[in-house]
């Protein structure tokens, strides 16, 4: 099972190209084979989990990434650069594989009845299908070069999938302020690749691990340098700050397709990128710190914004911004195995929050919490699934949230830099409030919008059946994780200081979320306040969290720093150096030759050549007049002549 | 007659040929424009089949006695710096020939031209004697001036006799060159492996100013900045098969010169020349990505990004002295070979709609892709691959260079902005796709058809190629591996 892990990826991928090709001559325009590509992912990446638990199929060596297997055949060679195509398989790829291939089957089912009768039905399963690949290519990957490759890919598939829906243009900006706002995260991506393989010679992951950073080889300022470009790129993909804002606008993209971006795919990838090269990050005490504050901030930042959004995938998508941030701090505080561990639970909450979302959007016609409300009587699955997910999202104990929030919160208190445990704490809490007032909004109270009210229906089961799994997986999976399959046997990690804390990280985050979702409960739960009361009420605040400040700072530097120097360049292209220089060489070589064809005419054959003509004219001429025909006038002359010849004969020789 | 001779002198013969059919007869005059080239494709296939990968010299020479006073071969020869670049030659001919059939005007000329033209390109690249290359350099010139002067769009006049000056008085300084290294080399030769080989007798100094002299013939071409002025304007107003032709292959002789002609016999002087080769290559990757960023005519926006994508072979050339050398050469290459690819669809792309809708400014369209599907997948997977997407052949060739620059431990600050070019390139090409493709349908476009037969025949080779060569780089790298090695060896040993 284990030797063909490669099928997992591969799959996907012949699915995508199956349905482009192939897809309009068959069932459902191909769609089920996207699906039973996933679903053989999830069946082959279970069974290599279940086999890794139970220390199978392992080749056993050991190295901070743990015990694992590797696979790889050769791909290109340009000189000493030799690119290999591998699997790496370990507990942390085996289960993110798992998650990967579970959140894309379900979300392809739940699309089946969710992008029914819409345009474009294929290609939407075809991108999707290739959106896996792309990502299982690097969640496998033995290698950064094919991790970038499959980087790239996940990429320019969420570009095409938050455009999917082009004839819009906010669906259109919005996929490409994706694309270009992850693309300069990858240039510093980019440049470590180049410094790594500079440094090192090989993009192999456990090579570089086990004989250049564990041996020394590669000092610590190297290290802590490539990791630190190479977190460039993650701080694009998983929308940490400064490069977070393509994230809130990617809902534009179809509500599943936000489902999977946000819970599996394309955000994941920064995360697991940082915990895959964890051995690279951890040489620097420097660079966990950076990691640490990025994610600090964003999770903070992201948590503030959410508080008053009004369009429930927005303050999914901020919820989702901060979660990362969340995992990054996590990572940054050396909770390598929490971060992960949160990943994990995350991607399933945050896929059930999105479906069950969309469910409701598809129910409702709307995006506005406000004009929602009452709904749990309505739609009594998608009702459940939500607040099951809810009560993950919040950290409620049991739920799977719960589990790895406690162990991130263990993580940053485990460094003793009180700051950063004091906003992982108050992120907390926001989380708690905004999650709550959302739940409480849509579902509870009174309906706000009866029209609406009186038009929504529960969803069909394609779409319930999908909710109720990773509702499931919502509850259970934080449990199953910690005491059943401990991640901790599998995925080695700092332990020890933990649990020293657990008193304190325990009361801490139940009093946050019992904080956050009782002021939620009292503000939105009784008297479901008129949202505009509230911000009037709440002014300065209200706007001040309303404001993006990130997005209106770029949209300035953007004016300022691309489209004016590309204007003011290309009208120096083609004023000064084509049309002033280039041109002016030509005008001027023109000019001369109208100077010189001037001289010619004018000097040397109007002058010259035809003077002489004119002068020996002028001088027939004037000669012409002797000629008389008179013969005395011609002795007169020679008489003339005579006596001066004589004159002077006498002067000279007289 | 050797197969390189063949493979040269076919497109000639059909040129002759079609000579002689009267005007009328359009469909004699277009097959026998489509077999000629389809014969030196077929013959070049067949070439690229038998080639040695193992052997670094040339392979297939061909050598007579052409001017024994003056030393003077008819000396062909094929290696692994040519031998794709022949086979581009030879394919995108063949192509542009099929995107040209619906051509009314002066047929017979045109095709004339354009064979004579093919013959002109392969000769470039297949000689080795210097005289001999630079009679082909010459020759291409004329069928080119009047390709534009007459086919082409509002001011085809002044692009024209631009082009043709222009490029006229950078082989002036190429011919001075010539003339410079056979009264340097004892016995006197026009050969260039034998100058090659002579290499050490050159003075530094004579190198420098001889290295000078080929630098600005070839920047033109290339074109390097700030020699680049001719080619939006020549791109604008060439016609679609002719811009393909200007992009795909001619652009290439200026960087394939450097490499078979400056780099072996002026080694000392390409030393000395790497750092300001360097900055000109950021400069050109970086500002021509700018300049692309704020055109509005589609073409002129390719013909800019050509300028940032022959900065990439630039870098990937600087790399000779450092520790990545042989990984960088085969990089500017490949980059050769994929922007010939890549930009060559590109134009025929943007050729399919300026047929249709007689405008190639960006803001008349919208929302194309709701109405033109296959166009608008292929127009977005040739600018994925422009803008350098993995999978696709563009993102290898790219790689190659950048890696190759970050050899030398000096170059990194300027490759690390060099990169900066990367970014600036996706958001143009992206720019360029929402603009024409996403957004709401322009009703003024109702009546637009999607691509054609011929259309399709011309342009889904390119796509397929790109794709291929993207997911299977060696095909092409390992064709050139064993002549790049020769060269990097060259300058690893001095």
């Amino acid at each position: 099972m284990i030797e063909h892990a490669w099928l997992i990826p591969v799959l996907p991928l012949l699915a995508s190209v199956l349905i482009v090709f192939l897809g309009r001559w068959l069932l459902l325009d191909g769609a089920w084979i996207g699906i039973l590509c996933a679903l053989w992912g999830v069946v082959q990446s279970a069974g290599i989990v279940i086999g890794l638990f139970n220390g199978h199929g392992l080749l056993l060596e050991s190295g901070l990434t743990g015990h694992f297997h590797e696979m790889s055949f050769p791909w290109f060679q340009a000189g000493f650069l030799r690119l290999e195509l591998g699997c790496l398989i370990d507990g942390m790829s085996a289960l993110m594989m798992l998650v990967v291939t579970a959140v894309s089957f379900l979300v392809q089912v739940y699309s089946l009845s969710y992008q029914r009768g819409k345009p474009r039905f294929g290609r939407y399963y075809a991108t999707l299908s290739l959106f896996t690949f792309a990502m299982l290519l690097l969640v496998i990957s033995n290698n950064m070069f094919q991790f970038f490759v499959g980087w790239e890919l996940v990429g320019v598939c969420s570009y095409l999938l938050i455009g999917f829906e082009f004839e819009r243009d906010a669906a259109a900006a919005a996929g490409r302020k994706a694309f270009i706002t992850t693309k300069i995260g990858d240039l510093g991506f980019y440049v470590g690749l180049l410094l790594l393989f500079s440094s090192v010679g090989t993009l192999n992951i456990p090579i570089i691990q086990r004989e250049f950073v564990s041996t020394g080889i590669l000092s610590p300022e190297l290290c802590c340098a490539i990791a630190l470009l190479l977190f460039c790129g993650a701080i694009g993909k998983s929308a940490q700050v400064p490069l977070h804002v393509w994230l809130p606008d990617a809902m534009e993209g179809p509500t599943p397709v936000s489902a999977l971006i946000h819970a599996a795919t394309m955000v994941a990838a920064g995360v697991y990128l940082v915990a895959r090269l964890y051995f690279l990050f951890a040489v620097s005490p420097f660079c966990l710190t950076v990691v640490a504050w990025v994610g600090a901030l964003t999770a903070l930042t992201a948590a503030l914004n959410a508080l008053v959004a009004s369009d429930i995938k927005r303050v999914l998508a901020f919820s989702t911004v901060s979660q990362l941030g969340y995992m990054m701090l996590s990572l940054g505080c050396g909770g390598y195995r929490a971060g992960f561990f949160h990943l994990t639970t995350h991607a399933f909450f945050k896929a059930l929050l999105f479906l069950g979302a969309g469910s409701v959007i598809h129910a409702v016609h709307t995006n506005d919490i406000w004009k929602m409300g009452g709904l749990s009587k309505k739609m009594p699955v998608t009702f459940l699934t939500f607040g099951a997910a809810t009560l993950a999202i919040i950290g409620f104990p049991g739920f799977a949230g719960f589990f790895s929030k406690e162990e991130i919160l263990a993580s940053v208190a485990g460094t003793h830099q009180t700051a950063l445990f004091l906003v992982a704490a108050f992120t907390a809490f926001l989380t708690a409030f905004y999650m709550s007032r959302v739940f409480f909004v849509v579902f509870l109270g009174d309906p706000r919008d009866p029209h609406r009210f009186a038009e929504a229906h529960e969803s069909d089961w394609l779409m319930g059946f999908p909710m109720v799994v990773l509702a499931v997986m919502a509850v259970l999976s934080g449990f199953f994780l910690t005491y059943v399959w401990p991640l901790s046997r599998w995925i080695p990690g700092v332990e020890g200081h933990l649990h020293q804390m657990e008193s304190l990280v325990l009361s801490v985050s139940v009093g946050a979320l019992a904080l956050g979702a009782g002021l939620a409960y009292s503000i939105y739960r009784r008297s479901v306040p008129d949202p505009a009361v509230l911000a009037v009420r709440w002014r300065p605040l209200d706007q001040f969290l309303r404001r993006r400040f990130a997005d209106e700072l770029y949209a300035a530097l953007i004016e300022k720093c691309v489209f004016a120097p590309a204007r003011h360049l290309a009208r120096f292209d083609e004023e000064w150096i084509d049309r002033f220089v280039v041109d002016g060489v030509g005008t001027v070589s023109r000019r001369i030759s109208v100077l010189k064809a001037w001289a010619d005419d004018v000097l040397v054959d109007r002058f010259c050549v035809n003077g002489w003509g004119w002068l020996a004219d002028r001088c027939g001429r004037g000669l012409r007049r002797l000629q008389t025909g008179l013969v005395q006038f011609y002795l007169l002359v020679i008489a003339f002549g005579l006596s001066l010849f004589l004159l002077w004969a006498v002067r000279v020789y007289g | 007659m050797g197969i390189l001779s063949a493979i040269v002198f076919v497109p000639l013969a059909g040129a002759l040929a079609v000579l002689v059919v009267p005007e009328k007869k359009r469909n004699v005059i277009q097959a026998i424009s489509v077999m000629a080239s389809l014969v030196s494709l077929a013959l070049s296939v067949w070439l690229l089949a038998r080639f040695d990968v193992s052997v670094a010299g040339v392979q297939f020479a061909e050598k007579t006695g052409w001017i024994p006073l003056f030393n003077v071969h008819y000396f062909l020869g094929v290696d692994g710096l040519s031998i794709l670049l022949v086979a581009l030659t030879t394919l995108l001919s063949f192509l542009a020939v099929v995107a040209s059939l619906h051509i009314e005007l002066r047929i017979r000329e045109y095709f004339f031209w354009f064979l004579l033209l093919e013959t002109g390109m392969l000769g470039v690249f297949l000689s080795l004697d210097f005289f001999l290359f630079y009679v082909f350099w010459e020759v291409m010139l004329v069928p080119m001036y009047f390709l534009v002067g007459i086919w082409g769009g509002p001011k085809k006049e002044y692009a024209a006799i631009k082009f043709f000056l222009y490029t006229l008085f950078g082989s002036v300084f190429i011919l001075l060159g010539m003339l410079g290294l056979y009264f340097a080399s004892d016995p006197h030769t026009f050969d260039m492996i034998e100058l090659a080989g002579q290499a050490s007798r050159f003075a530094f100094g004579f190198q420098i100013a001889a290295f000078l002299a080929f630098y600005l013939g070839f920047a033109i071409k290339i074109p390097a900045f700030p020699f680049h002025t001719w080619l939006p304007l020549a791109h604008v107003e060439a016609p679609t098969a002719v811009s393909v032709l200007l992009a795909g292959v001619l652009l290439k002789m200026g960087v394939y010169g450097l490499l078979r002609i400056s780099y072996p016999i002026l080694p000392q002087a390409t030393r000395w020349f790497l750092f300001p080769l360097l900055i000109i290559a950021v400069i050109n990757i970086v500002y021509g990505a700018f300049c692309a960023m704020a055109q509005k005519d589609m073409k002129r926006m390719v013909a800019y990004s050509s300028i940032n994508h022959m900065g990439y072979c630039l870098l990937g050339m600087v790399a000779v002295a450092g520790s990545n050398a042989a990984a960088g050469l085969s990089g500017a290459v490949f980059q050769m070979v994929t922007h010939g690819l890549i930009t060559g669809s590109l134009f025929l792309l943007v050729g399919v709609i300026y047929d249709r809708a007689h405008t190639r400014n960006i803001d008349d369209f919208g929302g194309l892709g709701s109405r033109l599907p296959v166009f608008t997948a292929l127009m977005t997977v040739q600018a994925m691959a422009s803008l350098g997407l993995p999978g696709l052949a563009g993102f290898i060739s790219e790689f190659l260079c950048f890696l190759g620059a970050f050899g030398t431990a000096a170059y990194r600050v300027f490759v690390v902005v060099a990169v900066i070019g990367i970014v600036v390139t996706a958001a143009f090409l992206l720019k360029l796709i929402k603009d024409v493709f996403l957004g709401k349908f322009n009703e003024k476009w109702a009546g637009l058809t999607d691509m054609n037969a011929r259309e399709l025949i011309a342009v889904v080779p390119l796509v397929i190629l790109t794709v291929y060569l993207g997911l299977q780089p060696h095909v092409a790298l390992r064709m050139m591996e064993a002549t790049v090695s020769q060269i990097a060896m060259i300058f690893k040993a001095g």
